[in-house]
């Protein structure tokens, strides 16, 4: 079990950048909304680091732009919206996992077969 | 203290500038204080990150680029032109001592002698000054030859009290002026500093 949770969090650590490019690709969000689009599609971080970190590193390579702006009721936020090189990024980054995913899938998938059979 | 005046008080400590910390800080309260009001927890928001907020802040501030430069080491060494200056001065000021205290031993003889051509009568001669240092207890033979008025008599360095005068004088106050300097140059260092 624990094998288990420490290879997903290692998963998720590997392309949680892309997955943050991803939810701001459409339409920018602050940090908390964009934790709350993650686990609507069912990523938690809840095991993981926190976003900022992150955040502030993707700022710093420009791959996002930020800005401030009033929120429903609340304090102004700080939004984060895709830059062009961060589009750029994210088209490479997808690129790249779909690679990755279809070589392991294949090796899984054998095995998969193999299993079952 | 909260957790976001923990992230404060390291960001102040890493040097991060006020308006990034100021930023960051309402950016993160913000976000807790909607998790809040929606009945999330802190570690919905952080993670694991949660408990321990230094290590948290300082990863921030350190992906973000936003770290200050570690302040400057206080210089402990003594600057070099210091140190020899005032180990020149020492040296002079312990041959001075040398001269005043042991200054026979580089005297050089005055000798009062007899002549008796070509008439009878005492004269004073000065003996040049000894090829080296002499031991302590030796003492210097002077030879009289026939006809003192023969005796070739050099020029005589200053007595050796004076040198030793001197020298005790230019060693002393090298070393005080040295100090000074050092002190004056120092205070206003801490000053600027």
């Amino acid at each position: 079990m624990a094998t288990t949770e420490r290879r997903s969090s290692q998963l998720l650590r590997g392309v949680l950048d892309l997955c943050l490019l991803a939810v701001v690709a459409d339409e920018p969000a602050y940090g908390y909304e964009m934790t709350k689009r993650l686990r609507s599609r069912g990523l938690s971080i809840v095991g993981e680091g926190s976003i900022y970190p992150l955040l502030g590193r993707l700022e710093r390579d420009g791959l996002v732009d930020t800005y401030r702006a009033a929120s429903d009721g609340g304090p102004p936020r700080k939004y984060y919206r895709l830059s062009e090189s961060g589009r750029r990024a994210l088209a490479s980054g997808v690129s790249e996992w779909a690679s990755a995913r279809d070589a392991i899938d294949a090796v899984l998938g054998l095995h998969a077969t193999e299993v079952a059979a | 203290m909260t957790f976001v005046d923990d992230c404060r008080r390291e960001w102040k400590r890493l040097r991060v500038p006020d308006a990034v910390a100021n930023e960051m800080a309402a950016e993160l309260t913000a976000d807790l204080e909607e998790a809040a009001l929606e009945g999330a927890s802190p570690e919905d928001v952080l993670g694991y990150a949660v408990f321990d907020a230094r290590a948290f802040a300082a990863q921030w501030a350190e992906e973000r680029g936003v770290v200050g430069p570690e302040p400057a080491p206080r210089r402990r060494l003594v600057p070099l032109a210091f140190v020899i200056a005032l180990g020149l001065f020492l040296v002079i000021t312990v041959s001075g001592v040398a001269l005043l205290v042991d200054g026979g031993h580089f005297a050089s003889a005055r000798v009062a002698v007899g002549t008796n051509f070509p008439a009878p009568r005492i004269r004073k001669l000065l003996v040049p000054p000894p090829s080296r240092p002499f031991a302590r207890g030796e003492r210097q033979r002077v030879f009289i030859l026939p006809g003192a008025r023969r005796v070739q008599l050099t020029a005589l360095p200053p007595p050796p009290a004076t040198a030793g005068l001197v020298f005790l004088g230019v060693g002393l106050g090298g070393i005080v002026v040295t100090l000074a300097t050092w002190l004056v140059l120092g205070a206003r260092r801490r000053v600027i500093v």
